[in-house]
C-alpha cells in the first residue's frame, strides 16, 4: 500500500508480566460507567436548575402571590445529613483496599441511615407545603425537583443495601471493590446535585 | 495475521467459552457485540423501510392539488410518524449498532464494557418503537410534529392518547441511546488493543467517541423537557402552562438544545463512515488526520451553542440572535476542514476503484455541500423569516438529512456488508440503487426548494390549485417513486447477497483499519491473539501489527482454560495493557429489565401508579442481574 512504513513512535504494550484481572479506580471500565452515569444525571439536575430560573425570569412574581417563601430549617438540616452521608463509606475504603472489609461492614449502614433521615425529614417538610404541584409552575418545579432528589436518594438506599449484604457474604475485599466504588461515585453525586437544588429551592427564593 | 481463524489453536475452545445460545432463548439473551449490533441495524432498517412508506403515502397526497387519499388527520399523524421514525427509530439506532458491532473490532477488542447492558438498550429500543407503531395502527398515533411543540400538545390542546404515545415513548427510547452512547465511550477510552495511543485511533471511532459524548449531554435534555410534559399531562403540573406561570418556549430551548446537536450526533458518524471508506478506495491515507479529528471535536462543541436558530421567529431580541446566527456560520469552517481533507486525498490517491461505496461517499460530500449551502443561507436571520415553516425548510433538512446521513449509511452497508455475512454484495446492483436513488432525490427535492419559495408551508395535508405548486409537487412525487424503487432494488441485492453473493475473504478492500485482520463474518471473539498496534493504519504498514515476542499476558488472553470471556483493557490515552476484564456472557435479565421499566412507562398513559410498580419490578430485575456477582452493571 501507498503510505511509507513509520517507525513506531511509541512501544506500545506494557512490560513482559501478566496482567491483573482485577481493577479499580480509572482503570476499571465500571467506574468510568459511573462517571458516565453521573455526567448523564448531572445534565439534568442542571437543566432543571436552569429551566427553574428561566421560568422564575418569566414571572412577575417569585413565589406566586400569596405563597410565603418554603421553611427554612427542615430543609438545611437534611440537607447537612445527606452531604454527610456517603463520608463514611469513603472512610472505609481505604482499610478496604488493604483488604480490611470490617469496616465497611458498619460505615455502609451508618451513611443509609444518614441518607434515610433526610428522606423522611423531606417527606415531612413536603406534606406541609402549602403549594401543590398543580397549582402553580413554582409549585410544580419544586415538586418534581424533589421527587427527583428524594428518587435518587431511594435508588442509594436500595443498591446501598445489596453492597451491604454482599459485603457481609466478604464479597469485596483488597482485590474487589469496584462495586464499592462505583455506589460511592453516584452516592456523593447524589448528595452534592442534591445540595444545587436545596440552594435553587430553598434559598433563591428569598434573595 | 489475515489467516483463517480455526488455524489457531486455542480456535476451539475460545469459541466455546464466546458462543451465543441460538433460537428464540438466543434471541433473548445473547449478547455478543456483534449478534447486538446486527439486530441494531436491522430493526432499525425495518424502521427506515415503514418511515419510506409513510413519505410515500405523503407524497401521493400532495401529487395533485385537492386530492383526498388521506384524511387531514391521519396525514398529520403520518408525517409526525415519518419525522419521529427517522430521526429516533432510525438514524440514531442504526449508527449505534453500526457502531456496536465495528468498534471492538476496529480497536482490537473481543467485546464491548458492558455486554448486557447493550442488549438491554437493544430491547428498549424494540419496545419502545412497537409500541409506537401500535398506536399508528389503532390510528391513535402522535400528530403534532416530530419536536412536538406545547401549547398545542399539552392537556388542554391535545387530550387523548396520540401524545401521550409520543411523551412516553420517546423518553424511553432515549434510555436506549444513552446507554449505548456510554457502552461505546467506555470501550473505546478502556478497551482498545495495546498501542492504539488515541492519535492512532480510526476516525470513524474518533466519531463514535465524540457522538457519543454528545448524546451523554444532548439526550438529557429531551429526556427532561419530554419527562415535564408528561407530568403536565398526566398530573396536572404547569410547566409549559403560561397562564399558571409556565411557559411553551421552555420546551423549545429544551427540545433544541438537544435537538441541533442531535443533528451533528447523526452526521459525524456518517463523517467517520466516509473518512473510512475514501482512503480505502482512494489507496491513500486520509489527509491532514490531524486536522479532521479536531474539527470533529469542535463542531461537536460549537453544535451546543446554536439551538437558537431553531427559534428565529419566536420573538427573541435580534442581539441575540445575531449572535445565534454568527456562531451557526461558524460551524461551516471545521465542515469546510473536512470537504478539503476528503477531496484531497482523492485528489492525491487515484479514482480507480469507484466502488458503490465510494459512490455513495462521494455523492455523500456532494449532497451535503448542497444541505450545506442552504444551511448557512436559512442561518441568516431575514432569510430565515421568509421561508420559515415552507417547504424550503423541508428541502434543507432533507438534503442534510438524506444526503448527510442516509448516503453514508447506504456506503457502510455496501462496505462493510463483506464483514458482516462474508459475502460481497452485487456491484451492478448498487450502481443502479446509486444513481436512481440520487436522481429520485434529487427531483423531490431540488424542487421542493422553489416550491417553498413559492410559498407552500409544510404540515398542509393538500393545496388549491393554480398557485404554482401543482407541477413541482407532481415531480416531487415522481422522484419519491424513482427513490423507493431503489431501496427495493438495494433489498433485493442484500437478500441474494447474503446467501448466494461472492465470497469475501478477509479483507476484499484491502482496508487498513483492524477489522480487516480477522476473518469474515469474525470469530465470535473476533481476535484469539491480542492485536498490538503499530500505526495509525496497521495493516497497511509493514510491521503495522503484531510484536516480536509473546509476553505472558499474550498467552493467558488467547488461553481460555478458566472459562471465562476476557478482552485486554488499556490505558485511555496511551493504550499501555492494564488488565484484563472479565465479561458476563448471555443472561435473560436485561430484557426483563426492560420489559419492567415499559410496564412504568407505558402504564403511565393509563395510571401514573404503574410508575411505582414498574419502578420495582426494575429493581428486581436489576438485582437478579447483578446477584451474584454484584459487581455492577
Ligand atoms: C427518502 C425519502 C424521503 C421522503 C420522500 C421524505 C418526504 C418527506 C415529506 C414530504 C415531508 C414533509 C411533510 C409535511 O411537511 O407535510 C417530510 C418531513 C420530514 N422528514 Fe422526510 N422524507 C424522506 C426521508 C427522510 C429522512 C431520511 C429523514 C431523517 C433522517 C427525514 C426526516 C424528516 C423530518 C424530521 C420531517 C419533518 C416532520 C415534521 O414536520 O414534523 N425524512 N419528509
Ligand atoms: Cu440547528
Amino acid at each position: 500500500m501507498t503510505p511509507p512504513p513509520r517507525p513506531p513512535e511509541h512501544a506500545p504494550v506494557a512490560g513482559e508480566h501478566s496482567l491483573p484481572r482485577q481493577l479499580t479506580g480509572f482503570q476499571s471500565p465500571i467506574v468510568w460507567g459511573a462517571i458516565l452515569l453521573v455526567v448523564i444525571e448531572a445534565t439534568i439536575a442542571s437543566l432543571f436548575v436552569v429551566s427553574y430560573f428561566y421560568l422564575r425570569l418569566g414571572a412577575p412574581e417569585w413565589p406566586p402571590a400569596g405563597t410565603a417563601p418554603p421553611e427554612l430549617l427542615e430543609p438545611t438540616v437534611a440537607q447537612l445529613l445527606l452531604l454527610l452521608s456517603p463520608v463514611p463509606v469513603w472512610v472505609a475504603l481505604r482499610p478496604l483496599a488493604r483488604d480490611r472489609a470490617g469496616p465497611l461492614l458498619w460505615a455502609l449502614p451508618l451513611g443509609l441511615l444518614l441518607a434515610f433521615l433526610y428522606l423522611a425529614l423531606q417527606v415531612r417538610s413536603y406534606l406541609d407545603r402549602e403549594d401543590l404541584w398543580n397549582t402553580h409552575a413554582y409549585g410544580s418545579l419544586n415538586w418534581s425537583m424533589g421527587g427527583y432528589a428524594g428518587l435518587h436518594v431511594v435508588t442509594v438506599l436500595l443498591a446501598g443495601s445489596v453492597i451491604w449484604a454482599l459485603a457481609k457474604r466478604g464479597h469485596f475485599g483488597a482485590r474487589r471493590h469496584t462495586g464499592v466504588q462505583a455506589l460511592l461515585v453516584y452516592w456523593i453525586f447524589v448528595a452534592v446535585s442534591s445540595l444545587f437544588f436545596y440552594a435553587t429551592q430553598y434559598l433563591a427564593p428569598r434573595i | 495475521m489475515n489467516q483463517r481463524a480455526e488455524a489457531h489453536p486455542s480456535h476451539e475452545r475460545l469459541s466455546r467459552v464466546w458462543d451465543s445460545p441460538k433460537g428464540i432463548w438466543g434471541f433473548m439473551t445473547a449478547v455478543n457485540h456483534r449478534t447486538v449490533g446486527l439486530r441494531f441495524m436491522i430493526t432499525a432498517f425495518i424502521f427506515f423501510i415503514l418511515a419510506g412508506l409513510e413519505a410515500v403515502v405523503m407524497r401521493v397526497q400532495l401529487a395533485l392539488p385537492q386530492l383526498g387519499v388521506v384524511s387531514p388527520d391521519f396525514y398529520n399523524q403520518t408525517f409526525t410518524m415519518h419525522g419521529s421514525t427517522m430521526m429516533f427509530l432510525f438514524v440514531v439506532p442504526f449508527v449505534e449498532g453500526l457502531a456496536i458491532y465495528l468498534v471492538p473490532l476496529m480497536v482490537g477488542a473481543r467485546e464491548m464494557a458492558f455486554p448486557r447492558l447493550n442488549l438491554f438498550g437493544y430491547w428498549v429500543f424494540l419496545i419502545a418503537g412497537v409500541t409506537l407503531y401500535v398506536a399508528y395502527l389503532l390510528g391513535m398515533a402522535p400528530d403534532s410534529g416530530w419536536y412536538n411543540y406545547p401549547p398545542l400538545t399539552g392537556p388542554g390542546f391535545r387530550p387523548g392518547a396520540g401524545i401521550d404515545f409520543w411523551v412516553t415513548m420517546i423518553t424511553f427510547l432515549e434510555v436506549s441511546a444513552l446507554v449505548a452512547a456510554v457502552e461505546i465511550i467506555v470501550t473505546i477510552l478502556k478497551m482498545r488493543a495495546p498501542g492504539m495511543s488515541l492519535n492512532r485511533m480510526p476516525v470513524f471511532v474518533w466519531t463514535m467517541l465524540i457522538t457519543a459524548l454528545m448524546i451523554v449531554i444532548a439526550m438529557p435534555a429531551l429526556v427532561l423537557t419530554s419527562l415535564m410534559l408528561a407530568l403536565d399531562r398526566f398530573t396536572g403540573t404547569h410547566f409549559f402552562n403560561i397562564a399558571a406561570g409556565g411557559d411553551p418556549f421552555l420546551w423549545q430551548h429544551l427540545f433544541w438544545f438537544f435537538g441541533h446537536p442531535d443533528v451533528y450526533i447523526m452526521l459525524l458518524p456518517a463523517v467517520g463512515v466516509v473518512s473510512m471508506i475514501i482512503p480505502v478506495f482512494a489507496q491513500r491515507a486520509l489527509a491532514a488526520y490531524t486536522l479532521v479529528v479536531a474539527s470533529i471535536v469542535i463542531i461537536g462543541t460549537l453544535s451546543f451553542g446554536v439551538w437558537v436558530h431553531h427559534m428565529y421567529t419566536v420573538g427573541i431580541a435580534l442581539v441575540g440572535l445575531n449572535f445565534f446566527a454568527a456562531a451557526s456560520m461558524l460551524i461551516t469552517i471545521p465542515s469546510a476542514i473536512q470537504i478539503f481533507s476528503w477531496i484531497s486525498t482523492i485528489w492525491n490517491g487515484s479514482l480507480e476503484r469507484l466502488t458503490t461505496a465510494m459512490l455513495f461517499a462521494i455523492g455523500f460530500i456532494a449532497l451535503f455541500i448542497l444541505g450545506g449551502i442552504t444551511g448557512i443561507m436559512i442561518a441568516a436571520v431575514p432569510f430565515n423569516w421568509q421561508v420559515h415553516d415552507t417547504y424550503f425548510i423541508v428541502a434543507h433538512f432533507h438534503y442534510v438529512l438524506v444526503g448527510g446521513v442516509v448516503l453514508p449509511i447506504f456506503a457502510s452497508v455496501y462496505f462493510w456488508f463483506p464483514k458482516f455475512t462474508g459475502r460481497m454484495l452485487n456491484e451492478r446492483l448498487g450502481r443502479w440503487h446509486f444513481w436512481l436513488f440520487v436522481i429520485g432525490f434529487n427531483a423531490t427535492f431540488f424542487l421542493m426548494h422553489l416550491t417553498g419559495l413559492e410559498g407552500m408551508p409544510r404540515r398542509v395535508y393538500t393545496y388549491l390549485p393554480g398557485l404554482g405548486w401543482d407541477w413541482l409537487n407532481l415531480l416531487s412525487t415522481l422522484g419519491t417513486f424513482l427513490m423507493a424503487f431503489s431501496v427495493v432494488l438495494f433489498l433485493v441485492n442484500v437478500a441474494v447477497s447474503w446467501r448466494g453473493g461472492t465470497e469475501a475473504g478477509p479483507d476484499p478492500w484491502r482496508g487498513g483499519s483492524l477489522e480487516w485482520a480477522t476473518t469474515s463474518p469474525p470469530p465470535n471473539y473476533n481476535f484469539a491473539d491480542v492485536p498490538v498496534v503499530r500505526g495509525r493504519d496497521p495493516l497497511w504498514e509493514s510491521a503495522g501489527i503484531g510484536m516480536d515476542t509473546r509476553p505472558p499476558w499474550l498467552e493467558e488472553l488467547s488461553d481460555p482454560s478458566d472459562e471465562l470471556r476476557e478482552s485486554i483493557t488499556t490505558s485511555v490515552v496511551s493504550a499501555d495493557a492494564e488488565g484484563r476484564a472479565v465479561l458476563p456472557g448471555p443472561s435473560p435479565w436485561p430484557m426483563w429489565l426492560a420489559l419492567a421499566l415499559s410496564v412504568a412507562f407505558i402504564g403511565a398513559m393509563w395510571t401514573t401508579a404503574l410508575v411505582p410498580v414498574g419502578l420495582a419490578l426494575a429493581f428486581l430485575a436489576l438485582l437478579a442481574w447483578h446477584w451474584p456477582a454484584g459487581e455492577g452493571p
